[in-house]
């Protein structure tokens, strides 16, 4: 006889579940894919005018959009594969960025991140940028990103340094979150570091800031009138776009 | 990884997909001294999913499956973050015998107990903690009897048959009342 104790756990039930749909979704599409027209959209949303019209507006101002895989890194995913470009081809941007990279490191460790799996990701992070910058090529980009460890490496380093600017600036950001969570590094816990866990607004603001490399936000919903545009931090000149479409971000071109 | 704040780490082949791991029983709780062999497997897919790991020295834990040594742990499942570390984990689980969460448990019988009989869960903990991780023993007068009489029943039992590990599950589940494990072995 056994303790009546130990059903296969509902636990594990609903993990092989999400596991199943996130196969499905990586069967179906790349992590990041090739650019394609924004009418595109249209064909996704033949029965609803609210999108329908939103989607015209939008092609009045962009002409392309890369879809990233919908797997909850889509704007970590998408936000790293555009400052690889833009670093690549600005190098104000490229200096300042590893300027910073190289401070951020020690700053994580100190803020209590474990040295020796910070440290991994961060090298990994900075010598893939490194060599892009050197000499990648668009072809070599498109493959780093879409390789699944590589890829997700890189996710994993941008989530740390959300996570360090969060908990840095706990003070600006513990207000918006209070109640919920009883300090910065438990909503980092829950909210950030969890492999596969969406990006929110508090997120995306604490990243933007960490690298200073600004982004745009084109909101696509339900609501009346024309896209709502967001731009990140605020009075900040983005040169890059983000789509965001409900529980989804890709990436937008003029 | 070296042996520091009681976690420890070693392959058990050269794989290094397995693992085994140990843990000392936290101080101030009934698994005080105890030593806790953990069996730990990395997925391929390591380190965006979390290793598997699952007790192996027996253990009466509301978290952890007194049956197959199954852990429920946030970080073992949504909420694993990639730059943790196997240290991480298993300071985790040191905390969790620490600190027990009766309300997402993982043995629905142990977490019974632990919430309407608190002190014969701790010593029913203790005593699986002495049989299989030789963990310190009571000090207290009361718990030392109360443990001496858990033997004597467990010795009953076996005197009517009943294997010893069937013994001390039927009679750890029932709150150590004989009658009601002999019905449970029996049924």
């Amino acid at each position: 006889m056994t303790a009546e104790a130990d059903p296969m756990s509902h636990d594990d039930n609903v993990i092989a579940q999400m596991d199943q749909i996130s196969k499905d979704i990586a069967n179906k599409s790349p992590l990041v894919s090739e650019p394609e027209p924004v009418e595109n959209l249209k064909s996704e949303y033949t029965q609803n005018h609210g999108f329908l019209a939103k989607i015209e507006h939008l092609t009045k101002s962009y002409s392309k959009i890369r879809r990233v895989r919908g797997d909850g890194n889509c704007f970590y995913r998408a936000y790293a594969y555009t400052l690889f470009d833009a670093c690549k081809r600005d190098a104000a941007l490229r200096d300042r960025v590893f300027k910073k990279l190289d401070t951020t490191l020690a700053w994580l460790v100190q803020l209590g991140m474990p040295s020796f799996t910070t440290e991994d990701f961060h090298d990994t992070f900075v010598e893939t940028l490194k060599n892009h910058c050197d000499s990648g090529t668009y072809d070599s980009l498109m493959e780093t990103f879409n390789n699944d460890g590589m890829s997700n490496y890189l996710v994993v380093y941008v989530r740390l340094l959300t996570s360090g600017q969060l908990q840095q600036d706990s003070d600006e950001y513990l207000p918006f979150v209070e109640g919920l969570y009883k300090d910065m590094k438990e909503f980092c816990d829950k909210e950030v570091m969890p492999v596969d866990r969406e990006a929110d607004h508090l997120q995306i603001k604490a990243l933007t800031e960490c690298l200073s490399f600004p982004l745009k936000l084109v909101y696509v919903d339900r609501s009346e009138g024309g896209p709502t545009e967001l731009v990140i931090p605020d009075g900040s000149s983005p040169d890059v776009s983000l789509l965001y479409r409900p529980g989804h971000y890709d990436i937008l071109y003029d | 990884m070296a042996e520091t704040a009681g976690v420890h780490v070693e392959l058990v082949d050269n794989s290094f997909l397995k693992l085994r791991g140990e843990i000392k029983g936290p101080p101030d709780t009934p698994f005080d001294g105890g030593k806790y062999i953990l069996d730990i497997t990395i997925p391929e897919t390591y380190p965006f999913n979390p290793p598997k790991v699952t007790f192996r020295t027996k253990i009466w834990h509301p978290n952890i499956s007194s049956v197959t040594g199954a852990i429920c742990l946030d970080i073992l499942k949504d909420q694993w973050a990639a730059a943790m570390t196997l240290r991480t984990v298993l300071l985790s689980l040191q905390s969790l015998l620490s600190s027990a969460e009766p309300d997402d448990p993982q043995d629905a019988v142990v977490a019974k107990q632990y919430k309407d009989d608190f002190t014969c869960y701790k010593r029913t903990a203790k005593h699986w903690a002495v049989v299989y991780a030789q963990a310190s023993a009571c000090q207290n007068k009361e718990d030392v009897e109360a443990l001496a009489l858990f033997d004597k029943n467990i010795q009953q039992l076996m005197q009517m048959g009943f294997s010893e590990q069937d013994s001390r599950v039927a009679l750890s589940s029932k709150n150590w009342n004989v009658e009601a494990a002999v019905e449970c072995l029996f049924s």
